[in-house]
């Protein structure tokens, strides 16, 4: 008797832990290094995106199975303001297997590195893969614990849902990008339809791949789009030279929600412009 | 909401209802030790009773420090140092493995110690083994070795290979390793092996996905002490294909084998059910009964649960298991026992439970008078911390108040007390650790 007193006292001794909340709703602020790079990449500047976040490991068999299925989403809908990052946690000092793996698996978005895996605790995952999309106000959309269908018909309905969550808010966003693209003479060198001018015409750019200077491949969605703004040379297209954006904007700070603006213009820029 | 409410009522109770005739023991934690500061990941420990020897396993990088900067990757090397105090101080490491084995090391599969009944050191360890066999496996294949040291650690025979570098035609990669020794001497070696998967990828150019992307657990056992093992034997054939593996025995009785299932059973469900099984075998592994869940708790996922569950067999012929569970319906730690040969289990006891539990790596020791250690990694709060509790052979548990740290190991020394080792966590705005350390932990009766 004795014995299942104690045991029932100890069960609810144990079970008075501290409550977590695992009702996450919200984009939580979250920032990761850029895998190969020094370089971080805060959620935060990809404001006005959809952004669908996969966290991963190289040994994750079920990760490696959605790989495929990932760039091909993060293709089609590049254009139309879905970014897709991926959150790679293997632990230990592990970038080129890593790099391997994504040259392999022919990845085509942005790969963070977080090998302390401080991911699981921002986004309340419990391991890898799991995948979790945000519309433009940082509102939670979906959360997919382990692999998923990345083709059925059920994720194509969750992500144009995301997409057109916000009403007018990517139409308010690009006239204040048409604006910005003005005022701060980015079309001086950036025609807005496909022309060649100093640097690459933005008509038609967003969603497309391009191959960079260094022979890297890279699919220009909202985090391309946005590093080539804030950080002009880190990623020069093949045929055009570094420093000289940089040369021609000095002080010219934009905020984050400028830029945001600047980005959301050119994905609504089609060829036809 | 609900589980915030059970949790308020649960303290309450706690506080007011504490019968003073049960106060458990205390858990007195001596001083962290530290081991390597640098490079070191997924220490193991294994401790020789009769000699008072306390040996520590890990993986080192051979690059050295990483100075918090975003680096390459490391080649490993398996390192194994020894206490002669009972694991109050350790000397001198040295690297076990041959100069071209690229260690494997990650928290599921270690590099592994284990003591033998005479007082033998064993360390098995993973590599990097050959080229890919298809264009379409695109992942490292592992192979594993294993050597042993009979003169407590001053020398170590030449490595073995262990585990099947091909199996059913086609090239396979034996992962998520363990080593175990039975009380009456005999070595037995788990791990999960992708045959099925590298056999379906090497036919279709492609790896497979769902139902066919499943591992196999197998078994492979030395009846000479380490010197040579016999075929390895199949224990399930739709396993996950990221977690720990574990064998355990008592001094009579069956032999267990433990991993999480990937059962396709819910219908309606992609998603295979990941619960901790253990499966029997009289006959010491040269067949096996069919695998019981050590709780249905329907753990649902696609993923890979890359964590450990606890298994061990009391004086009393007892099985106990420990394990993490991320079901939706009641995630947390969980410690159940057996006391009908693995057929069944008594109901399961929370260690840890709340509404959000991310995966938790859980190890569990016995000592000989049938207390369970279980240690674990809890990852909820900011800081990952590990969780020491003894369920009590009265049923009391005591917990130990936690420390930070990840990828613990512990085993019990013939006073009852336990040694515990585990890896650091990283300083603010640092990827990674690589510190390692150890500790004694002892209980201290209350007195009512």
């Amino acid at each position: 008797m004795k014995k299942y007193l104690c045991s029932a006292w100890v069960a609810l001794a144990l079970f008075s832990q501290v409550a977590w909340s695992d009702d996450l709703t919200q984009l939580p602020e979250y920032t990761a290094r850029r895998l190969g790079e020094t370089s971080q990449l805060d959620l935060a500047s990809l404001r006005g995106q959809v952004l669908m976040l996969n966290s991963w490991a190289t040994w994750c068999a079920p990760c490696r199975s959605e790989m495929p299925g990932l760039t091909a989403l993060a293709q089609r809908y590049a254009a139309r303001g879905l970014t897709l990052i991926g959150v790679n946690v293997d632990e230990g000092r592990a970038e080129e297997t890593v790099l391997r793996y994504v040259y392999s698996m022919d990845l085509n978005f942005t790969i963070l590195r977080d090998p302390a895996n401080h991911f699981t605790k921002k986004f309340r995952t419990l391991g890898v893969p799991e995948t979790l999309l945000f519309d433009r106000s940082g509102k939670l959309i979906h959360h997919w614990r382990g692999a998923f269908d990345t083709q059925s018909d059920e994720t194509r309905t969750l992500i144009e849902a995301a997409l057109t969550a916000d009403g007018d808010a990517p139409a308010k966003l690009t006239a204040r990008g048409r604006r910005l693209a003005r005022q701060r003479g980015c079309i001086a060198c950036h025609a807005t339809d496909s022309s060649r001018g100093d640097g690459p015409g933005w008509g038609g750019i967003a969603g497309t791949t391009t191959t960079l200077a260094d022979g890297r491949k890279v699919l220009r969605d909202a985090a391309y789009l946005t590093r080539a703004i804030t950080e002009p040379d880190a990623d020069i297209v093949a045929g055009y030279v570094p420093g000289v954006m940089a040369a021609a904007i000095p002080g010219k700070t934009l905020g984050t929600e400028d830029v945001a603006a600047l980005v959301t213009y050119i994905q609504s820029l089609g060829l036809s412009r | 909401m609900k589980l915030t409410m059970l949790a308020l009522i649960g303290a309450y109770l706690t506080v007011t209802s504490t019968p003073a005739s049960c106060t458990p023991p205390v858990i007195v934690l001596s001083a962290p030790s530290e081991i390597s500061a640098n490079g070191a990941r997924n220490p193991t420990v294994a401790v020789d009773g009769t000699h008072g020897v306390v040996y520590l396993a890990w993986a080192q990088e051979r690059s050295g420090p990483t100075n918090n900067k975003p680096s390459a990757s490391t080649e490993l090397d398996a390192m194994l140092a020894h206490s002669d105090d009972g694991g109050e101080h350790f000397g001198a490491a040295r690297v076990i493995n041959a100069a071209q084995d690229n260690i494997i090391s990650n928290h599921v599969n270690p590099v592994h110690v284990a003591v033998g009944t005479k007082g033998q050191a064993y360390v098995l360890f993973s590599y990097a083994d050959a080229a890919l066999p298809n264009p379409a496996i695109k992942h490292q294949l592992r192979a594993m070795r294993m050597v042993r040291s009979e003169d407590g650690g001053k020398t170590f025979s030449a490595p073995i290979a262990i585990g099947d570098k091909v199996g059913n035609g086609v090239p396979t990669s034996p992962g998520m390793s363990n080593l175990f020794v039975s009380p009456d001497g005999t070595l037995y070696v788990s791990w999960l092996d992708p045959r099925s998967i590298y056999a379906y990828a090497m036919s279709h150019n492609a790896m497979p996905s769902g139902k066919l992307s499943v591992s196999q657990l197998r078994v492979a056992r030395s009846d000479d002490g380490g010197k040579s093992f016999a075929p390895s034997t199949m224990v399930e054939a739709s396993t996950c294909v990221c977690c720990g593996t574990h064998v355990a025995q008592g001094a009579s009785g069956p032999l267990y084998a433990s991993t999480r299932a990937a059962w396709y059973e819910l219908k309606g469900s992609v998603d295979a059910v990941r619960d901790i099984f253990v499966a029997s075998s009289q006959d010491r592994g040269a067949t096996w009964e069919r695998p019981v869940k050590v709780h249905d708790d329907q753990f649902k996922i696609s993923a890979c649960p890359d964590v450990n569950e606890g298994l061990q067999v009391d004086g009393q012929g007892r099985l106990h298991v420990a394990w993490y569970t991320g079901s939706d319906r009641n995630p947390g730690v969980f410690y159940a026992v057996s006391s009908d040969g693995g057929k069944s289990f008594g109901p399961p006891l929370a260690l840890l439970r709340d509404g959000w539990v991310p995966y938790a790596d859980v190890r569990l020791a016995l000592d000989q008078a049938g207390n369970a250690w279980v240690a674990f990694a809890d990852r909820r709060g900011d800081v990952d911390q590990i969780r020491l509790v003894r369920i009590n052979i009265d049923g009391s548990v005591s917990s130990a108040e936690p420390w930070p740290g990840v990828s613990p190991d512990l085993a019990t020394r013939p006073d009852g007390s336990v040694v515990l080792t585990w890896g650091g966590v990283p300083p603010d705005g640092a990827e990674e650790a690589g510190d390692i350390y150890t500790r004694i932990a002892r209980v201290v009766a209350v007195q009512p």
